[in-house]
């Protein structure tokens, strides 16, 4: 597995993929920035809106743009990056012609600030996730399209016999998105047929896209990370088999439960509810995956940092889907409330970006050819955003029920639910602050390293001295190839 | 797995909730046109429900466009989801305190909206009925302009940008009046609204969606105060 070609094939890989993957990690990790502080004004200007005093900080302006920054801006491009280089390490082909990429990479990145200036100018389009303006949808779908078409290419043209499960969920999200993208663009903002109909597909597209966007990515980084830093095979590829397969039945058919009681036909909303709660079944099939490879190397966990955000996400993959059924079943107290953002924030952020957070801790130092500085860094990463996430879920959570039990009191005014949520709102304003902090810690250390300022060292950065004495061996030596 | 499985197999899974949930829907919902009034059974003339203004339709645009619709719904859900239909000031009824019946939205309601806006969350009130809660254009504008006039409480942001600081002495018949603002203008300053503020004001003051259903889509007139009952239209909505 280790062969002197072996090596090489790698080296030659990770050299032409290091400029696109670099900077969809650069610049995506700027954008995570900017929106932590999208996300803090955003709570503040919900509880407290006197204390901005203009039009451009109005919670109807900034939430959007919040939500729009991390979504396109941060969560897509830290995707483009670790599904390329997935791609090419399973598929061992290098990364042909970087500067198209890169280019796409550059398109995208004008979109999204063009997206993010129609918001902010008072042109935001309705749908949620949906409301940048025309100019960007076209050229997202363009840079995407390109992108989309080299990993496709990759895939291709794999040698015989490299096949893997992240493959499969790699080219589903190629695939899936710009199908839904272009669907719920037409649908909602070229639909003059029926307005009803057009915010039908408003609510299906955010969860569409959680679970046929997001939800794929994070898990083929899993599935790639996981069984390679614990040096062993996954535990079933059948139960990986099922999971993809039920994730790529159920993915298309969630959202519209939002719209319950709305004089949509009852069975749209009643359907996508049940395929709500039975995604469970995918999400369990992964969980149980991953935490079986892990079973009796729980110390490699906590002393890897990929590993220990991994399997953060991994947990909060199978949380974020609890909450979700939680609020089909509760829509009475739950709909129309803060609890709705819970699930996406957990899904965005303790998930999706917890398992991004993950990838980049991996890839990173094989990029630029050194080590992470500090183990302390990425513990203070870890914790805060840990604690962070759990406490934005908690919050939106309780805060949702307390908001919707006034909403649902026949003869209790706003104000009731106003004053209800307001001590959450203001948790959540604490929360985006200790995320936000850790994260400039973490593109500190991500742009030092980018700078190849890193550790000059033959042994990774671990959190601590694991207790197998093995086990370091394995995480220098990348372990199994898949 | 082969490249052309996993095509065929991506393409059915997903293309079946593509054609059926989204695709298919559509269909039957863009049939869904106005309805005439049966004279001798609702007796109403016109269509249900009323043609839009041109200048409805445009604040209806400022709505989605200014984020209005982050925080507002605009649907009366029926029972089984809620209480909406019973609750205080979600209809006609504004007087507090008194249990009142709204009818629940309709899909006829969102006609002529190129996207309903049903909404995502009441951070604000539910706004399906707003028209019943304001007296007049003024005390809508009055609202835009500084919302925090109803209370300290109140989350809802101002929309000052679309009001004009004039200077004069006579006092403008569109001047909006403020009490108890923050914004409190300087002396021989007045606020006029622009074009815009009024056509958000418009949509609002138009948003009464609790028409008398037809008898034809299983309505019936209301027992009493029918000279309440909004007037008749004479050109349908698209």
């Amino acid at each position: 597995m280790n062969t002197p070609e072996d090596l090489q094939q790698r080296a030659v890989i990770d050299r032409s993929a290091k400029l696109p993957v670099l900077f969809f990690f650069v610049s995506g990790t700027l954008w995570l920035l900017g929106s932590c502080l999208l996300g803090f004004l955003a709570s503040i200007a919900q509880h407290s809106p006197s204390v901005f005093d203009c039009a451009l900080m109005n919670w109807g302006r900034l939430q959007p743009a919040f939500i729009n920054a991390m979504v396109y801006g941060w969560g897509f491009q830290a995707a483009f990056g670790v599904m390329i280089w997935i791609m090419a390490r399973l598929c061992r082909c290098p990364v042909k012609n970087p500067a198209t990429v890169l280019i796409a990479g550059h398109a995208w990145n004008i979109g999204v600030t063009l997206g993010l200036y129609n918001i902010f100018s008072g042109q935001q389009a309705p749908g949620e996730w949906l409301e940048f303006g025309q100019i960007s949808w076209l050229l997202l779908l363009v840079s995407f399209s390109i992108i989309a078409v080299w990993l496709v290419a990759m895939f291709v043209s794999r040698p015989k016999g490299a096949d893997y499960v992240s493959q499969w969920y790699l080219i589903g999200a190629c695939i899936w998105f710009p199908w839904t993208y272009i669907t719920a663009q037409v649908f909602t903002h070229f639909n003059s047929g029926s307005g009803l109909h057009a915010a039908a597909v408003g609510a299906w597209y955010p969860n569409t896209l959680l679970a046929l966007f997001f939800a794929p990515v994070a898990i083929g980084a899993a599935y790639y990370l996981v069984p390679k830093i614990v040096g062993r095979p996954i535990h079933s590829y059948q139960l990986a088999t099922v999971g993809f397969w039920s994730l790529a039945i159920l993915g298309g058919w969630t959202g519209m439960q939002k719209l319950v009681g709305t004089p949509l036909p009852a069975w749209m909303p009643a359907i996508s509810g049940m395929a709500q709660i039975l995604l469970l079944i995918p999400v369990i099939c992964v969980g149980w995956n991953h935490f079986m490879t892990v079973r009796g190397h729980h110390g490699i966990v906590t002393a890897s940092p990929t590993l220990r955000f991994t399997f953060f996400s991994a947990i909060f993959y199978v949380t974020s889907h609890l909450i979700g059924a939680l609020l089909t079943l509760l829509a009475r107290y739950t709909q129309f409330t803060i609890a709705q953002d819970a699930f996406q924030i957990t899904s965005l952020y303790a998930y999706f970006t917890m398992a991004m957070f993950g990838a980049f801790y991996f890839i990173v130092p094989r990029l630029t050819g050194c080590e992470w500085l500090s183990g302390t860094w990425i513990r203070r990463h870890f914790w805060f955003n840990a604690y962070g996430s759990i406490a934005l879920g908690i919050l939106l959570l309780v805060g949702g029920l307390a908001q919707g039990q006034s909403i649902d009191t026949w003869n209790d005014t706003i104000a009731g639910a106003v004053e209800n949520s307001r001590g959450y709102l203001v948790g959540r304003t604490v929360a985006w602050v200790f995320i936000g902090l850790s994260n400039l810690i973490f593109f500190f250390h991500l742009v030092l390293m980018v700078l190849r300022l890193g550790r000059r060292s033959e042994q990774a950065t671990l959190l601590h001295r694991p207790e197998h004495e093995t086990a370091d061996v394995v995480i220098t030596t990348e372990g199994a190839e898949a | 797995m082969t490249l052309k499985t996993l095509f065929t197999g991506l393409t059915l899974t997903f293309g079946l909730p593509w054609l059926a949930l989204v695709v298919m829907p559509y269909a039957s919902m863009a049939k869904i046109k106005p309805v005439a009034y049966d004279e001798e059974k609702d007796e109403l003339k016109g269509f249900f429900p009323p043609a839009r203004s041109g200048s409805e339709a445009r604040g209806q645009e400022l709505y989605f466009n200014l984020g209005c619709i982050q925080c507002h719904t605009q649907v009366i859900r029926p029972g089984y989801a809620g209480w909406d239909e019973y609750k205080n000031g979600w209809g006609e009824n504004q007087k507090p305190g008194a249990p009142s019946y709204t009818r629940a939205t309709t899909p006829w309601d969102y006609l002529g909206e190129n996207y309903a806006a049903i909404g995502v969350r009441r951070v604000g009130p539910d706004l399906a009925n707003a028209g019943f809660r304001f007296s007049s254009r003024q005390e809508v504008l009055s609202y835009l302009y500084d919302p925090q006039q109803r209370g300290k409480w109140n989350s809802c942001p101002s929309q000052r940008q679309l009001f004009t600081e004039v200077k004069g002495a006579q006092l403008s018949a569109q001047a909006v009046k403020v009490t108890g603002s923050r914004y409190v203008p300087a002396e021989g300053v007045q606020i006029v609204p622009d074009a815009d503020a009024n056509a958000l004001a418009d949509y609002i003051l138009a948003l009464k969606k609790n028409y008398q259903l037809p008898a034809s889509l299983g309505g019936s007139k209301p027992a009493a105060a029918k000279a309440a009952a909004p007037a008749p239209p004479a050109a349908p909505a698209k």
